[in-house]
């Protein structure tokens, strides 16, 4: 009793992602339990729009279900405070002060990495996740996000640059030689 | 001296070139003589070196706050397989659904 085509298709493309899936839905959410809803609702919505799948690109193809369903959610939530994921240049809100983190969380390498990511603007944040956290090539994460890969590359630059500028405040990097200057979009 | 100052600045300007180049070249995005390039001289290169230690670090940073539960990836994969076995009409989401 075989699979049929679809089906076989299915599990070929997803099973390889789950790791990314799963650490991407734990960076978009709070809980470890959410996460695992995010991925299984995005699996479901997965699965039946499998037909339409062209087959390239199957990471880019699951974090754009992804990151489609976690902006429902936070909608349902929150209709009209949310804004959309993908517009929202500004600063993220709800980042800890640096003294809270410090007294909280003593000052680490890795406290002063995600105090100062969360601190970042959400377009900042998305392009982070889906390449360093989720793995994506650029072209990938242009796709995911419809924007340019040289807007990618701009993004990334500037995200991790400000991250580095952390650091070097902190004392956990030295200051850097050359400020990166690169168009911002 | 004035070759001295001359290599100072051209090394200057290999620096400015291979750190304008240090994401993509952390990322595999760029061509392999590219890659070559700023290998060699982030491999020849003291500061520049630093700095490619300081982003990867950074990456795994932000990578490593996320640590993978692998419960949670062997619930995963039996959802999979409920979706081939269910067409994917019967199964609903929860984390607590029995395996």
């Amino acid at each position: 009793m075989g699979a049929s085509r679809g089906e076989q298709r299915f599990s070929s493309f997803v099973l390889p992602e789950l790791d990314a899936l799963l650490r991407l839905a734990l960076s978009l959410t709070d809980q470890p339990a959410d996460a695992e809803d995010l991925v299984q609702e995005t699996l479901l919505r997965a699965y039946r729009s499998i037909a339409r799948f062209d087959g390239a690109h199957p990471r880019a193809w699951l974090f754009t279900i992804m990151r489609h369903a976690q902006a429902n959610t936070l909608r349902r939530r929150r209709p009209v405070l949310v804004a959309d994921v993908a517009t929202v240049d500004g600063p993220a809100d709800a980042a800890m002060p640096d003294v809270v983190v410090q007294q909280v969380m003593g000052d680490t390498f890795d406290a002063v990495v995600e105090n100062a990511f969360t601190r970042l603007s959400l377009n900042d944040q998305d392009v982070l996740r889906l390449v360093d956290i989720g793995g994506l090539s650029y072209a990938d994460t242009a796709l995911v996000l419809g924007i340019s890969e040289d807007a990618v590359t701009s993004r990334l630059h500037r995200a991790r640059s400000r991250l580095r500028d952390r650091l070097a405040r902190s004392g956990f990097a030295p200051k850097p030689r050359f400020r990166w200057q690169g168009a911002l979009s | 001296m004035i070759l001295r100052r001359h290599g100072a600045t051209a090394r200057m300007e290999s620096c400015r070139e291979a750190v304008t180049l240090l994401q993509q070249f952390l990322d595999g995005e760029l061509d392999r003589k590219t890659t070559h390039r700023v290998a060699a001289h982030v491999a020849d290169c003291y500061e520049c070196g630093l700095e490619i230690d300081v982003y990867r670090q950074l990456r795994k940073s932000l990578r490593g706050q996320v640590p993978l539960p692998q419960d949670a990836i062997t619930r995963l994969r039996a959802f999979v397989d409920r979706c081939e076995s269910g067409g994917g009409g019967e199964v609903t989401i929860g984390s607590d659904n029995d395996l």
